[in-house]
């Protein structure tokens, strides 16, 4: 949340959504003061994001990959990948840890 | 080592600030330009440390602040909670778009620091948007000015000044929330400072910041006795002031005897009919960007760095303008006495000093009305390239010397105002030829359209091309416009003012 006319906002807790909106701009104006020595309760607030969590079952998750095929350390590459370092692009052997590239 | 920790606990302290007015502030040339600085000073009024903003302004808020304290209100004067602000370019100040705001720091009934902010506000009124007149030739047209004086005394808001600062400027909504950004900021600071005062005892403080300018001041010397002895001299000149066609001199003196150098400005010219005049302050701010950035060492940049310096400046030149000359565009002086200054440098220590940056502002300011009588004005400020070194080219189209403001984002602009921008590039060819060469200068919003709904948007620019450096190449600018109706134009190198047509 910010005031109107501001470029960063802040983190307000909003622990009820389905209530009336005063509880969430009192906190607005406290942690802007709290934060940055004052507050302008008489202005507009605008809410810039809402962060919310949900939760529920998904589908059951694919088959895990097959795995490697020398396994981790066996020296084996299991495929080639570009890559750069210092500006020169080229080619790399890489090996899959724990049945993963990292990164993945 | 205990002074290394509490260094930089100030410095940590006018960080503080520093974001404290980015985060708060409500005007695009604040929050997005950062056209802003803060600082802290010792309990008498000296730099301390700084935040890594704009070399203009951190030179000159010492100054300005000394002026205030010696001329207008004398520390004893200064109470708990007082907030003293002035913008008077002959109080101290650069130009009247900047609002300097000074809060002293009491712990245990003592005043330990003074905290000091300084904002480029979007407008202060006068005879064009932004305070940028380009046809300015007194003071008087540039814009409300406020002598020093306490706009908080001992934590209370002098409303009765606010009203007036408010009924004086195109947008007091901005001004009140760049304003307050300040004010903050001040909290801010002098909540770190009794905090750091309250962990070392006010006297530690004290001495700790004694100590740090005499080591600035050690260092400063060390460096300059490493530069060889000798008279080194420069010239360059701004073009014009935009209402007359001479150009105008810059030229400095700089003497290095020892440990000790004298800048002497006296071969300057005149002070302009023009806003291109820069105060005291302003030239100070150059002198010693100068000398600091050839430094072949790093040294904590405080007022103990300008002891080892002294600066010869004849009242009515154009580096120390005399009351009422107006001053707004005064960076076009300043810019180009620091590369002048850093030209005669160059012929003592050629290995540290590049070839000069593009060397003016191109500030734009335009103004829209709306049907409804509501007002947008926008400050956009242009930069372009750096100059080439020995070991490579310059950068384009960045932020150099003076300056270390962002630009705004167009896409910023065209939602605040009702403005299209229609071109926003580089302008190739425009860096100079040779082996290394200086950077490209970028074109800005010099193309810009207004939308329906829109009164004609007024446009004031300030501009000087730079001219033929003989010694060391120069990025060079060409400017070009494209109207609402679509036409290109070359803009005259200098300052104008002029309506645009409607564009539908």
């Amino acid at each position: 949340m910010r005031y109107h006319g501001q470029a960063f906002e802040l983190l307000v807790p909003w622990p009820d959504p389905h209530g009336p909106l005063a509880p969430l701009l009192d906190a607005f104006h406290d942690l802007h003061a709290q934060r940055f020595s004052y507050a302008n309760p008489a202005d507009p607030v605008e809410i810039v994001t809402v962060r919310l969590t949900a939760s529920g079952l998904l589908p059951a998750l694919p088959p895990a990959l097959p795995a490697a095929a020398g396994g981790p350390g066996s020296g084996t590459p299991d495929g080639v990948r570009r890559r750069s370092l210092g500006g020169r692009a080229g080619g790399a052997a890489g090996q899959r840890h724990g049945g993963r590239w990292p990164g993945r | 080592m205990e002074l290394e920790i509490l260094r930089s606990a100030l410095t940590a302290a006018a960080a503080e600030m520093d974001v404290t007015i980015w985060r708060t502030s409500r005007s695009t040339v604040v929050r997005e330009l950062l056209d802003y600085s803060t600082a802290v000073f010792d309990a008498d009024g000296y730099n301390v440390a700084q935040s890594a903003r704009i070399p203009q302004h951190l030179n000159s808020m010492g100054a300005g602040l000394l002026t205030v304290l010696r001329d207008f209100l004398p520390a004893a004067q200064w109470e708990d909670g007082d907030v003293v602000i002035t913008n008077d370019p002959y109080c101290g100040g650069q130009h009247i778009p900047d609002i300097l705001a000074f809060r002293a720091v009491f712990a245990g009934g003592e005043r330990v620091a003074i905290v000091g902010t300084l904002c480029h506000h979007l407008d202060m009124g006068g005879i064009s948007a932004g305070s940028y007149g380009a046809t300015a030739t007194e003071i008087f047209q540039e814009g409300l000015r406020i002598p020093p004086l306490k706009l908080l005394r001992r934590g209370v808001m002098n409303a009765e000044v606010l009203a007036m600062m408010r009924q004086n400027v195109r947008r007091p909504d901005m001004l009140w929330g760049d304003l307050q950004a300040q004010l903050a900021s001040l909290a801010v600071g002098e909540a770190n400072l009794q905090r750091l005062a309250a962990r070392t005892g006010a006297g530690r403080l004290r001495a700790a910041c004694a100590q740090l300018l005499d080591g600035s001041e050690r260092a400063m010397r060390a460096m300059i006795g490493r530069i060889p002895d000798g008279v080194y001299g420069f010239e360059d000149w701004i073009d014009d002031d935009g209402l007359t066609p001479d150009p105008i001199r810059i030229h400095a003196s700089v003497t290095v005897q020892g440990e000790t150098m004298a800048v002497d400005l006296s071969g300057c010219g005149p002070q302009a009919l023009g806003p291109v005049n820069a105060t005291l302050a302003s030239s100070l701010s150059a002198v010693f960007y100068a000398v600091m950035a050839c430094a072949d060492a790093p040294i904590p940049a405080n007022a103990g760095c300008y002891r080892p310096v002294s600066v010869i400046a004849p009242e009515g030149s154009i580096v120390n303008a005399r009351h009422p000359a107006p001053v707004a565009n005064r960076i076009t002086a300043t810019h180009r006495l620091a590369t002048t200054i850093l030209g005669a440098l160059a012929q003592a220590v050629p290995d540290r000093i590049p070839a000069a940056y593009y060397g003016a502002s191109y500030v734009c300011t335009f103004q829209t009305i709306a049907q409804d009588g509501a007002r947008a004005v926008l400050v956009e400020i242009e930069v372009g390239g750096g100059g080439a070194h020995p070991a490579g080219d310059g950068v384009t189209a960045h932020s150099h010397g003076m300056h270390n403001n962002a630009n705004i984002p167009v896409e910023m602009i065209e939602s605040e105002l009702p403005l299209t921008i229609t071109r926003y590039g580089l302008l190739p060819g425009t860096g100079g030829a040779g082996g290394t060469v200086a950077a490209t200068d970028w074109c800005g919003n010099g193309a810009s359209t207004a939308r329906r709904r829109c009164s004609p948007p007024t446009w004031s620019g300030s501009r000087c091309r730079p001219t033929a450096w003989p010694a060391v190449r120069r990025a060079r600018w060409a400017g070009c416009c494209t109207c609402g109706t679509g036409w290109r134009r070359r803009c005259r190198p200098r300052s104008a003012t002029c309506g645009y047509g409607r564009a539908m």
